[in-house]
Order: structure tokens, then sequence, then C-alpha cells
């Protein structure tokens, strides 16, 4: 991580962080204004003052970032418009994770390169992803339902959720050191014959970040 | 006209909210994963028979909206409430705790707080274009978000920092 986005990063952890213990007030915004505002489809004014209401109440900063997480995103971005940084994939959860161990690295303050440098402004560069390495199209065996999945980044550490479609819980795992994990036999026995999981994997990266997958979805046999 | 949805659709329209809500229900509300899918999907319904639409829209911003507003909802009441003992914040600043000691905490909690100080001290429009960016997005976002030309967003995102930065020293939380 180059210095620009490590102070970024540092910034925007520290602005997350915020939102811990933060509690909506009785002006807070409509949840569906915060996401037509952040797909981009409130004109500039009624715009401006969500944006501004996020600036000093943090638990809307943090019901943005939430509804940016699951894939509220101005329709600039979808057109491939050119970006000067782009942002990793931090959930909202993940961000307060990444606030924590980026705060505590930074420890005593925040150390910005030499001037002149236009701080948090880089060229993109390769996103981290975590993507299924499970086919979709044959239904898993309950003795050796292994799910497994791409590594974003060497040394990265795994959390991993899966649960039914009802959102039953299924399995956990947290510091998981390989891409991959078997759900125990006995933890299907909720899931009926070809009943669908639903899983998703959290990594804690070696520079820090947390990134999150999108909700993968397998067929149990 | 009538809302007609029969079982196999609203087993579809289910499947599709309790996997969005899975993607950003927080662990410390999983337990109320369930009320919010319900609720949702209620939402859904009657939007849907208010329009007099014979089924409800199963495109997925639709749906995902819906269960987005129907989360959001759901931990506001909480956090209102101050239900949550445990929330993931709070593990997860624990275990930032078991590897730091309390000085260490003490700073990042202050250079936390100096960022949303010196943030509500910039300027309006450079406050608007600093919170979208440190909020994750980038410049083009920034623009597309608030109705700016692309040129814009990146000079208020970028003197927006700079001011940041500036306060930040005169704190004495970056050098």
């Amino acid at each position: 991580m180059n210095d620009d986005r490590l102070i970024l990063e540092q910034l925007r952890a520290g602005f997350a962080s915020l939102a811990a213990n933060a509690t909506p007030g009785s002006d807070c915004p409509d949840p569906d204004e915060i996401w037509m505002s952040l797909r981009g489809e409130l004109s500039a004014r009624p715009a401006a003052r969500i944006v501004a209401h996020t600036a000093r109440c943090h638990a809307c900063a943090e019901a943005w970032r939430l509804g940016r997480e699951l894939g509220g995103q101005p329709p600039a971005a979808s057109r491939g418009v050119a970006t000067m940084f782009r942002a990793p994939a931090l959930g909202v959860w993940a961000s307060l994770a990444a606030a924590a161990l980026l705060l505590v690295v930074a420890g005593i303050g925040i150390v910005w390169p030499p001037a002149s440098h236009q701080p948090g402004v880089t060229r993109a560069s390769a996103e981290a992803e975590i993507r299924s390495l499970v086919p979709e199209t044959a239904p898993l065996p309950r003795d050796a339902c292994l799910l497994r999945w791409s590594v974003p980044a060497a040394g990265a550490r795994y959390t991993l959720r899966v649960g039914l479609e009802d959102l039953t819980p299924i399995a956990s795992a947290r510091g998981l050191e390989k891409p991959e994990y078997q759900i125990p036999a006995k933890n299907l026995e909720k899931a009926a014959p070809g009943s669908t999981i639903v899983w998703r994997v959290e990594a804690d990266l070696p520079d820090g970040r947390r990134i999150s997958s999108q909700s993968f979805t397998n067929r149990i046999e | 006209m009538t809302l007609t949805v029969n079982d196999q659709f609203l087993t579809e329209l289910r499947r599709r909210i309790s996997q969005a809500v899975f993607r950003v229900c927080p662990g410390w509300l999983s337990s109320h994963a369930e009320d919010i899918v319900q609720t949702a999907i209620m939402r859904v319904l009657d939007a849907a028979g208010k329009r007099g639409e014979e089924k409800p829209d199963l495109s997925a911003v639709y749906l995902e909206r819906a269960a987005y507003s129907a989360t959001v909802d759901e931990i506001r009441k909480h956090r209102r409430r101050r239900e949550n003992p445990v929330t993931d914040e709070r593990s997860i600043q624990r275990g930032a705790t078991d590897r730091a000691d309390p000085e260490m905490l003490a700073a990042s909690r202050e250079i936390a707080a100096g960022i949303g100080h010196c943030l509500s001290g910039l300027p309006s429009l450079r406050r608007l274009a600093v919170t979208l960016h440190l909020q994750g997005h980038s410049v083009s976002e920034v623009a597309a978000i608030l109705r700016w030309r692309f040129k814009r967003a990146e000079n208020l995102v970028y003197r927006g920092l700079a001011d940041l930065r500036r306060c930040l020293t005169l704190k004495g939380l970056a050098r």
C-alpha cells in the first residue's frame, strides 16, 4: 500500500470508527432517501442535504456505507468513468474493523508523505477480490461439502458465514488460514435435500484492509 | 389490477430478499434477520398493491433497496434502544484492544474525533466532497452523486483533503 492510499485508508477508518457509539436522531433522512442519494438518483440540492447530514450524523454515515456495500452506486461508476481512486470493498462492519486496526497501527498520528503530494488521490490499482471456486452447477455432497474461494492476497485470513436461504445459520468460522472450509455433515442436518446454502467470506489482508465477497449460493444434494 | 402472487412467486421473492439481507445484516442483528426479511417482503407487496401492479418488481436493485431500508430501520431501532449488548464494532474494538496498549487506543480515538471535528470545520462544498471520499467514493462517484462536473469534484476533494490535513496537523494529529 503506498503512502497516499494508507493515509486515505486511515482517514476513512477514523471516520468510520465514529459510528461505533452513534445514535440516530429525529431528523435523520429516510433510508430510501439515503439509498437514492448514493445511487445518484436525487437532484443536486436534496443530494447535498443528505450528504451534509451524513457528515455530522455518524449513524447515517454508517447507513450510507451499508448501502454502498449492498450495491448502491451512482451510475457514473457503473459506466466506467475514469476513477482517480477506487476504494476497496469495505463493508460497514469491515470498515469498523479497519478503523480499529488502522488507527491502532497509526497510533500517535497520521503521517502524510512529503508536501506537494495531493493526498488521497492515486491511480487505481488492481482490486483484491474474493471469488467462489465452487461450481454452482452440481449439488454439493453432504459428507464432503467443501467451500473454496480465490486468494485475494498472500497471507490473508478468512472469516466465513454460511446460512440457509431463510437465514438459518449453518456454520461460521474465523481465522481460517486456507481459502477453504468443509462444512461438518452434522451442520447440514437442518438443510433439506436440494436446499440452497448462502455463504460469504471476509478476508483480513496483511496490509490491514478487510474485504468482503459477495454472497455465493450452492445447492446441497 | 389486483395483486396476485402464488406460493412460487413468494418463495422466489423471499429467497432474493433473504440474500440481500444476508449481505448487509450485521452479526449482532442476525437474530432479527428473519423480522427484517418479513418487513421487506411486506413493503414490497404493499408498494406493488398501491401501484396497482399484478406482481411486484423482482429486479435486484428494487429488492436490494427494500432489504436495505428494512435493515437500516432495524439498526436505528436497536441503536435508539441500545438493545445490542455486544455489537460487532465492540467486539472488533475489543480485538484491537488485545493487541494495543491503552495509550495507543486513546490516541486512536483522539485521531477519529479530530477527523470528525476537522471535517465539520471545512467549507460546505469541500465538506460534501471530502465526506463522500471518506465514505469510499471515487472522485467520479462524488461528481455523480452531487451532480457536479468531474473537474469541480476533483478540485473540491483535493482542496478539502488539504484543509483536513492542515487542521489535523494543527491539532498535532498528523505530521
